[in-house]
């Protein structure tokens, strides 16, 4: 009798005792919690750099490292979306865009990601100033060039071109850190707001180191170059040609790549890559997102417009002695491949987004409008010549470039850029920043149309009640 | 045993003196369960005191029946009584030891009389579940109880159906109640899921590791005060199951087989070849004014100028109309063996079972195989001291190569919209014989000028693409009990759930969706573990008349789970269809996350001479997903009954109902099924090119606590005349603190642009009748029928601040078809408003958000009446409930002779349903469309059509990019679920040297007809089953039912 009682109360007792507090507290063995990121110099660091990978792109999402960085050469004429799917782009390459379509709600939630984290960082970084010591200023710069680019592409979607209404209604300027349910209601800024405020954030850019070897680090960061470059863009946006002079100016310590496809063919940077976002095997875009797969999966998505293009007989750039030409692969009837980017299978091409050919193309263009064609002249001759040869240059040998002059010039600094910059998301924001319209063989889309500018994000249409106060 | 109850029946019985000799009654009492006869079992003449018991061979013999003697009653404890009319010669067959559960409801933590239960609870015993050939124990509780709806997504493999009880509870924190199985509680959906990041994945029912042929019960708890003693975990309702145990006495051996061959009920019928080149060339020509594939290349890039065959868009290859469904349907085979021992003694009862199921889908490449094994053992070691262990162990293997599974109703690879969108006129086969696709890896152009860039499901099967899961699942119990002293139980138990799944994709080079990777093979290795300790002590005492039961427990337990996957590109030799072959790449994942929670409980019944019944119980529950300060949460219930039969006044009324109960409860319970770490805010490592970094990956909400649901009921349940059963239940449960997804503007730029808070409110309420009666019960014909009726309005009452609604879409959010708003029922289909086809120009009628009337042309947009461009999105509208507002089931047993009939009616309706996979068929992209499409389609002369003028290209006019109104039809129908035939052998006439102590064979059909005005292929679909809380009621590309028809024998010796 004694006995089983006994047993009894040693299991009774067992059962009430065998759960202490600590029991419950189950910590997260993959995840770092946010005080836990922002006590220890490295993981600053690393949060930083989870900046840039949010404006590149997530396992999921993409911006500049993908499908955003797509838009703008699907808003060009030398690129065709042969692909019905509106999953890939199809919409924006038909100027057809909703406030409901996955390329829209994506860029907006993606750019304004970034700039939420951006916001959250520089409110941590405050708090941490000692911890990080004297790389304090430099995060914080780099911090505000990822929010200054972002809203520097926002700006070119969503609102009417500064040189055609400077007060248009842009984007909403969120520049607090936001972690919880308050401040839905965000009214837009105008164009010009928006871009003073990328100005305002560049003036950081002093605290930006200066290129300092070729590695993927001086490449993949941002340098003063790099900021220099996004000053540079502002400001021809807003054609403010001398201040985009200087800022071009500015610009040092890079050379013309002499094999142009080198630029696009590991390690993907070379002397004249300023800054381009990396890849790597587990480090790169999700399906139906990266670049390769876009340009150079079994399927055909996009491809070189061979009719109405740069590279077709309307002009007089496909020449096959032309290095850029040599990136063109015909595979038959609208079936001409963009041999840039080529990892079909894992996209792990590099993005590149300034390079100092689009300097030299920037100053030719910013001198052309300034009256210093002769400047304007030698820059644009640099960047051919590095692809064509005097001699084989049927179309514009050194004798015909300087004649060129006035809109003759200008015109052929346009095309330039094209020939040069085709699939790397510079011809629609050119388009967008001269206040042209979209012209595609019959298709002509002017700035009052719809699909020119994209609406706002349908989402936050329903989600912000002070967007269009 | 018996032959002790011999003599107290003897005894009990009181024989009385004859009196007036008229007649003799001679027979036999045998018990159905094993044939064998029923000693001591008393027959007692109706009325009087004349009576007997039966003799070592069941044999009784009443001499001296009066003259006014009608009937004999049979009876034996623990088998069911019988009365019966008097005949001279009798053979009376008892009810098996199962019958006796009818008197015993399983509670939380234990049984209870049936008769002193105060609470809600529906009990489904193993008879009614016989003979139904389901893998899984949830497909077949469907229609068997009042208050349990349930959905069979589709007659694919492995599905776990979606199972509610009293309506939707929860709108994101998971609304499947909690299985538990002897005491432990079990892991349910899909094992599959794991934390795939977003790859189609598998399937695999948690909760077909249970055999059927071991359950002996299911008891669903429903209301408070059934389920409360589960406190966080019973916000949506408990199923307690109970398998087989051993008794004592000699070994039962029982063998039960069966194989059935299974077919889709039915499918869409598609243009055939010749429609459809005709159909597309006139599609072509409204759209570009010719249909010359030259003329076309000019006008568009999609076009060449030049295809294989013929000179138009779309031309005729000779020989070849190509009926794609039948590349996707298959007739399936079901086969299905359990063997199982019972036996024991006084000191040692065992159970022990071996189950041996293979299941070929309907659908080509679906594949089911479980091998399992479950033994239970029981031994009073003392008189004092139990102990006892109960383990199963199931190895099985789901297989499919449609990737529509799992919600994905728009893969690329879904078998069901590739029988619908691929063209009749390019062939499945090769002249080589081989399945056809072009030098690229597409179906490519075949005769056509435009190319197809879908696949050919037969090449997806030769090429090897398959979705495979294997389970190894064990689920194992341990317990002790101790009885220190009389009446008082302490018990412990230790229960494992441990489930290893393994999950692998294959996709070739060659075709599909593995092309743009040059091959592609994922796989993920699972492990999720789950112990649970469970600690009670009982205490049962009388006070006089005053009864008491006491309960005190304390619960701990821990899930942990944990997976490694990698997926591998770049296949390097095609001729290899498996992860380990040789590829370029591969990159690998993983993940860890556990949870725990502590839980004490307790419960007092009390109940004064089984009259008046009341019972309170309540639990305190800790969880670690939830912060220090929130986690610890109370829940709770107190019932009270009323057995009105038992009162003198009721006395008159007694001879017409013999039992009268009222009842009446009311508590609050929880819900637990959150994130392991919902409360925290975190960073992700993540990675910058070749640098590590960290993402900011969820900012939540430190204040989360649990979601509480306030639950009433009140009902009786009355048996009438000995023969008919009422019990009527009205339940009202109102759900607060509900977690959400609150959406913020997306430019706030929160992760996922929402904030997880406690915010919504819901209300659920409605009856729940049952009628059950013994209509023909002692004649040789015999006919038992029961009737269950739900009735369930679910509310949304509010949702959070700036919440105005949340939209519901298919798992890769390509699609919004429902709305949630405050003041409907949860999930409303919310499409874009239309209204048919315009006679006049044959363009379908949209609406914008102002009101205006637009008519779509496709070579123009919308157009206002006024003949201007509409630029902007049309209108969408709410266009009605997507859950049931009533079901139930109507099941019917008969026999006559050795003959059984069993016949199942399962009803449901008062629902809405998006038929969205005609808007697939109805495309007028190169999409085949239905022959439906083609006779009524707008023309001058039909202008009173369906689907409008067919244009080129048009997705928008008949739903497929704007999901439409126009589609939405009632979801109501009645479903002969089942209807099953049996014959048992007169195995006691036997030799016994056979041994077999009974024989019976069995046909059965399942799902023999529906009948609906439902135009799809069958309203019972689910296509968002990864969504179904929010987007429920979508028939997008989805998969057909199956009919069963099975033969089968139970063998016992």
């Amino acid at each position: 009798m004694k006995k089983y009682i006994a047993y009894s109360i040693l299991l009774a007792s067992a059962a009430l005792s065998s759960c202490s507090g600590s029991f419950l507290d189950q910590n997260p063995p993959l995840f770092v919690e946010p005080d836990e990121i922002y006590n220890k110099p490295e993981r600053i660091e690393a949060a930083l750099l989870g900046l840039y990978s949010s404006i590149k792109n997530t396992d999921s999402e993409s911006f500049l490292g993908g499908k955003t960085y797509m838009v703008f050469d699907n808003r060009s004429e030398d690129i065709v979306n042969v692909d019905e799917n509106i999953i890939t782009l199809a919409n924006t390459y038909s100027f057809k865009v909703n406030s409901t379509d996955t390329e829209n709600t994506t860029t907006w939630n993606s750019a304004y990601a970034t700039i939420n984290k951006v916001n959250i960082f520089l409110k941590h970084i405050e708090e941490v100033k000692d911890l990080v010591a004297d790389k304090y200023e430099q995060y914080k710069a780099e911090a505000l060039f990822l929010r200054a680019m972002t809203y520097y592409y926002l700006n070119n979607l969503y609102a009417m071109p500064y040189t055609l209404d400077q007060n248009a209604k842009s984007v909403p300027l969120r520049l607090e850190a936001e972690t919880g349910q308050e401040h839905n209601g965000k009214k837009r800024a105008t164009v010009a707001e928006v871009y003073n405020q990328v100005l305002e954030d560049l003036k950081a850019m002093d605290n930006l180191p200066d290129k300092s070897g070729l590695d993927e680090q001086n490449v993949t960061r941002a340098t003063k170059a790099a900021a220099n470059m996004l000053k540079m863009r502002v400001y021809m946006s807003m054609e403010n040609w001398t201040e985009a002079i200087k800022a071009g100016e500015s610009v040092n310590g890079y050379s013309l790549t002499p094999k142009f496809s080198d630029l696009f063919r590991a390690p993907y940077f070379t002397d004249e890559t300023i800054f381009t976002l990396p890849m790597s095997d587990n480090d790169r875009p999700g399906s139906q997102e990266g670049l390769g797969g876009y340009y150079n999966s079994s399927a055909y998505i996009l491809v070189v417009d061979m009719e109405n293009g740069i590279f077709s007989p309307k002009f007089q750039y496909n020449n096959s002695t032309d290095a850029r030409c040599t990136l063109l692969q015909n595979e038959g009837a609208r079936r001409t491949r963009l041999m840039k980017f080529i990892d079909g299978a894992r996209y792990q091409d590099w993005v590149p987004v300034f390079r100092y050919s689009e300097t030299l193309l920037n100053l030719a263009e910013c001198y052309a409008n300034n009256g210093s064609e002769d400047k304007a002249r030698e820059c644009f001759k640099q960047v051919r010549r590095r692809s064509i040869s005097d001699s084989n240059d049927t179309y514009l040998d050194d004798s015909k470039i300087d004649a060129l002059s006035g809109d003759d010039l200008k015109q052929a600094i346009y095309d330039e850029r094209r020939a040069e910059f085709i699939g790397e998301g510079i011809r629609g924001l050119d388009v967008f920043r001269r206040g042209e319209p979209f012209v595609r063989g019959e298709m002509v889309v002017n700035p009052k149309d719809m699909g020119y500018v994209w609406p706002i994000s349908h989402f936050e249409q329903l989600m912000n009640p002070d967007l269009n106060k | 045993m018996k032959k002790v109850l011999l003599f107290t029946t003897f005894l009990a019985s009181g024989l009385g003196v004859a009196n007036a000799q008229v007649s003799q009654v001679t027979g036999t009492v045998i018990s159905e369960e094993d044939g064998l006869p029923v000693v001591g079992a008393s027959v007692l003449v109706k009325g009087t005191t004349i009576g007997t018991v039966t003799d070592i061979d069941g044999n009784f013999t009443i001499s001296g029946v009066p003259a006014d003697g009608k009937s004999i009653i049979v009876s034996f404890i623990g088998l069911q009584s019988q009365e019966l009319a008097i005949k001279s010669q009798m053979d009376v067959v008892l009810k098996s030891d199962a019958e006796v559960l009818e008197e015993v409801v399983v509670v939380a933590y234990g049984t209870q009389s049936a008769r002193t239960v105060t609470a809600s609870v529906s009990s489904i015993k193993s008879d009614a579940l016989k003979d139904v050939p389901n893998t899984s124990l949830d497909q077949m509780m469907q229609g068997r109880a009042s208050g349990l709806n349930i959905t069979t997504p589709s007659g694919g493999v492995g599905q776990s159906p979606v199972v509610h009880i009293r309506g939707v509870n929860s709108i994101t924190s998971g609304t499947q109640p909690l299985y538990v199985v002897d005491g432990m509680p079990i892991q349910s959906g899909n094992l599959a899921e794991g934390s795939g990041k977003g790859q189609v994945i598998g399937s695999a029912n948690a909760l077909a590791d249970i055999n059927p042929a071991d359950i002996l019960s299911i008891d669903v708890l429903k209301d408070a005060a059934a389920a409360a003693l589960y406190g966080s975990r019973a916000a949506n309702g408990v199923v307690l199951i109970t398998t087989r145990q051993g008794s004592s006495g000699k070994a039962k051996v029982s063998y039960d087989a069966s194989f059935g061959f299974s077919h889709r009920t039915e499918f869409i019928d598609m243009m055939n070849a010749q429609e459809y080149v005709d159909f597309k060339n006139l599609s072509l020509i409204n759209r570009y004014g010719t249909d010359n594939a030259a003329e076309l290349s000019n006008l568009t890039s999609a076009f060449i100028d030049k295809p294989s065959f013929g000179t138009k868009g779309f031309n005729m290859m000779s020989g070849v109309d190509t009926k794609w469904a039948d590349e996707i349907f298959q007739n399936g085979f079901t086969q299905d063996q359990t063997v199982s021992v019972s036996g024991g003694t006084e000191k040692v009862k065992y159970y022990m079972s071996a189950n041996y199921n293979t299941q070929k889908g309907i659908v080509v490449g679906d594949n089911y195989k479980r091998l399992g094994g479950k033994a239970n053992i029981v031994v009073n070691a003392t008189d004092w001291l139990k102990l006892g262990m109960n383990s199963g162990v199931n190895v099985s293997s789901t297989a499919q190569v449609d990737a529509a599974r799992n919600g994905e109703s728009f893969a690329v690879g879904g078998f069901p919209r590739l029988a619908i969108v691929n063209a009749p006129n390019i062939p499945a086969y090769g002249e080589n014989g081989a399945a056809y696709y072009d030098e690229v890896g597409y179906l490519g152009y075949g005769p056509n000028a435009v190319y197809s860039t879908y696949s050919n499901p037969s090449a997806l099967v030769e090429v090897g693409n398959n979705t495979n899961v294997d389970v190894t699942r064990i689920l194992s119990s341990f317990f002790a009990e101790v009885t220190p002293v009389k009446k008082l139980t302490l018990k412990t138990q230790y229960n494992i759930d441990d489930a290893r799944v393994e999950n692998s994709n294959f996709m070739s080079p060659k075709h599909g969706d593995g092309l743009n990777t040059e091959g592609y093979a994922y796989n993920a290795s699972m492990h999720t573990s789950v112990w649970t300790w469970t600690n009670t002590a009982t205490y049962d005492f009388s006070l006089g008349d005053h009864h008491f039961n006491l309960l005190a427990g304390m619960e701990a337990t821990e899930k942990s789970y944990k997976d490694w996957s990698a997926s591998r590109t770049g296949l390097l030799d095609d001729k290899f269809t498996d992860f380990q072959g040789p590829f370029s790449n591969a990159t690998a994942d993983g993940n860890l996350s556990k949870n725990s929670m502590v839980s004490y409980f307790g419960r007092i019944n009390y109940n004064y001479l089984s009259k008046y019944m009341l019972s309170v119980n309540f639990r305190r529950d800790g969880l670690s997903a939830l912060s220090t300060a929130n986690r610890w949460g109370n829940f709770g219930g107190a019932s009270v009954a009323w057995r009105v039969s038992e009162e003198a006044f009721f006395e008159p009324l007694k001879e017409y109902v013999e039992d009268f109960k009222i009842k009446g409860s009311y508590g609050v319970v929880g819900n637990t099924n959150i994130d392991d770490y919902a409360f925290r805010s975190y960073y992700k490592p993540f990675t910058y090119g070749n640098s590590g970094s960290y993402l900011l990956s969820k900012i939540a909400d430190p204040n989360l606590k649990w979601e509480s649901s306030h639950k009433y009921d009140v009902g009786f349940n009355a048996r009438i005349l000995n023969r008919f059963n009422v019990d009527f239940d009205y339940f009202y449960t109102k759900s607060s603190d509900l977690i959400l997804n609150v959406p913020q503007a997306p430019s706030k730029g929160l992760p996922g642009n929402i904030i997880t808070t406690n915010a919504g409110k819901m209300k659920n309420y409605g009856i729940e009748l049952t009628l059950s009666a013994d209509i023909f019960r002692d004649t040789e014909f015999k006919w038992n029928t029961s009737f269950n009726i739900t009735t369930t309005k679910n509310e949304v009452i509010s949702l959070a601040d700036g919440l105005e609604n949340i939209i519901g879409a298919d798992a890769s959010q390509l699609e919004v078809t429902n709305i949630t708003v405050p003041g409907k029922s949860i999930g409303q289909l919310y499409l874009y408003h239309t209204d048919g086809v315009d006679p006049e120009s044959g363009y379908r009628i949209f609406y914008s958000p102002e009101g205006d009337k637009l008519l779509y042309d496709h070579n123009r947009g919308f157009v206002k009446e006024d003949n201007t461009i509409y630029n902007g999105d049309p209108a969408q509208k709410i266009c009605g409930n997507t859950l049931p507002t009533w079901y139930g089931g109507w099941s019917n047993y008969f026999s006559y002779k050795n003959f059984d009939l069993s016949i199942f009616f399962q009803f449901s309706g008062g629902n809405y349903i998006y038929n969205g996979t005609k808007a697939t068929a109805s495309d007028m992209r190169y999409w085949n469309n239905s022959k439906e499409v083609l006779s009524n389609y707008w023309t001058q002369e039909r202008k009173n059509a369906m689907f409008p003028k067919p244009v080129y290209g048009d997705n928008i006019s008949n739903g497929s990019s704007y999901p439409i109104s126009d589609w939405v039809e009632k979801g109501n129908y009645l479903r002969l679920k089942n209807i099953s035939l049996g014959y048992t052998f007169d195995t006691k006439n036997w030799a016994s040297a056979i041994g077999i102590s009974k024989l019976r064979v069995y046909a059965q059909a399942q799902n023999l007809f529906v009948l609906t005005g439902y135009s799809g292929m069958d309203p019972e679909v689910m296509s968002n089953i990864t969504n179904a809380t929010l987007a429920p009621g979508t028939d997008k590309n989805t998969l057909p039912q199956a009919r069963t028809f099975t033969f089968g024998v139970n063998l016992s010796f």
